[in-house]
């Protein structure tokens, strides 16, 4: 299976070039990595673009969305409840970032239902388990679980993602699937997770209006 | 005291950690307190008993470091969310796990460690480098506040 880290940030969000991170990657147990900074092969691993959409309303998602490049894999940051299902029913859109940050409901079962509907993958980012402490990343761990709990019921697609700034961010396979047990994942699931980059960028996409 | 006989004495097991970045000096007690702290944090005091975290030897860019048997699995995964030792900015990356320390430090054997820093030709300026693996150089760049640091590989000597 060809694993991949579904978002990292090199140079100039973070200190590290994109080569840099390929060549940490490949020693981490990676094939690909999703950039928000380029992209291109190193070392042997394949670099994706990622366009990360952060916007306030749905009316600049859709802007963002068909300003990304063809190749690239879109993901926008959840919002409130009725923002996400929007968001999650968009084509174009391939992954749901950001859940954790988001208000309390933020991704609920009719969200899951339209993403497992749609094959938009929600992402685990596995930084704020390694950076925070206490009270925020036991709500972290809540909220994964609890996605985990809808992926189960509904089939939605996970992507697994460092959100690394630097190498030192970057954590193995084997550390992300122990990252994962914590709220509940098992093995097989952290795998799919982990492997599930290529089937988003192979995702056969409706007809898209560019002009 | 006198120690226990072998049969009623608890199994262990032992981890060998890379240190990134390599060439960081970090004291074993610094080192202790950031993987205590970190099971600590993430399993509660009760489970971090049960683990026993210790660090058996630490030099250089690599540290072995002991459980109890059946915690190394969980020590691991604390290692994965240690970030800084003291004021340090670091990662632990688990390598191995063995029963013996003699085991792991034959897996050290072929390691590259650190290595002296050289000054290097960024751009017009000369900044300190360390240079370890085959393409790994990491800069050091003086900053308005602090010392930073930039990983680059070996042919990107233009991103400074």
């Amino acid at each position: 299976m060809a694993y991949a880290d579904a978002c990292v940030h090199p140079c100039p969000a973070g200190d590290t070039s994109l080569p840099r991170m390929a060549l940490e990657a490949r020693e981490l147990g990676f094939a690909t990595i999703v950039s928000t900074g380029g992209s291109g092969e190193f070392f042997g691993v394949r670099a994706v673009q990622g366009v990360v959409i952060g916007a306030r309303t749905f009316k600049d998602v859709v802007k963002a969305v068909r300003r990304a490049p063809e190749a690239a894999l879109v993901a926008v940051c959840a919002g409130d409840e009725s923002f996400t299902r929007s968001a999650v029913s968009l084509g174009g859109v391939h992954v749901l970032k950001g859940v954790h940050q988001g208000p309390k409901n933020a991704f609920d079962h009719v969200a899951a239902r339209t993403a497992g509907e749609r094959g938009v993958a929600v992402e685990i980012d596995l930084a704020p388990i390694v950076a925070l402490r206490g009270r925020d990343r036991q709500r972290v761990l809540a909220c994964y679980a609890d996605i985990l709990f809808l992926h189960r019921r509904y089939g939605f697609p996970l992507c697994i993602a460092s959100n690394a700034r630097s190498v030192l961010d970057q954590r193995s396979v084997r550390d992300a699937v122990g990252l994962c047990s914590l709220f509940g994942m098992d093995g097989d699931e952290a795998g799919a997770a982990l492997s599930s980059v290529e089937g988003l960028l192979d995702r056969p996409e409706t007809v898209r209006v560019v002009a | 005291m006198r120690p226990r006989p072998k049969a009623l004495r608890q199994k262990r097991r032992y981890l060998l950690v890379r240190v990134l970045p390599p060439w960081q000096e970090i004291e074993q007690k610094a080192l202790y307190l950031a993987v205590s702290g970190a099971v600590t944090s993430l399993f509660g005091d009760a489970h971090a008993a049960e683990i026993q975290p210790a660090v058996v030897f630490s030099d250089r860019g690599c540290a072995i470091l002991r459980c109890r048997r059946g915690g190394e699995g969980d020590l691991s995964v604390s290692c994965a969310t240690v970030t800084a030792v003291g004021d340090l900015r670091v990662a632990l990356r688990t390598v191995a796990v063995s029963g013996t320390i003699a085991a792991l430090k034959g897996r050290m054997d072929g390691w590259i460690h650190a290595l002296p820093p050289e000054e290097a030709l960024y751009g017009e300026k000369e900044l300190r480098s360390f240079r370890y693996g085959r393409h790994k150089v990491d800069v050091l760049q003086e900053g308005i506040k602090k010392q930073s640091i930039v990983f680059l590989t070996d042919c990107e000597r233009e991103e400074i």
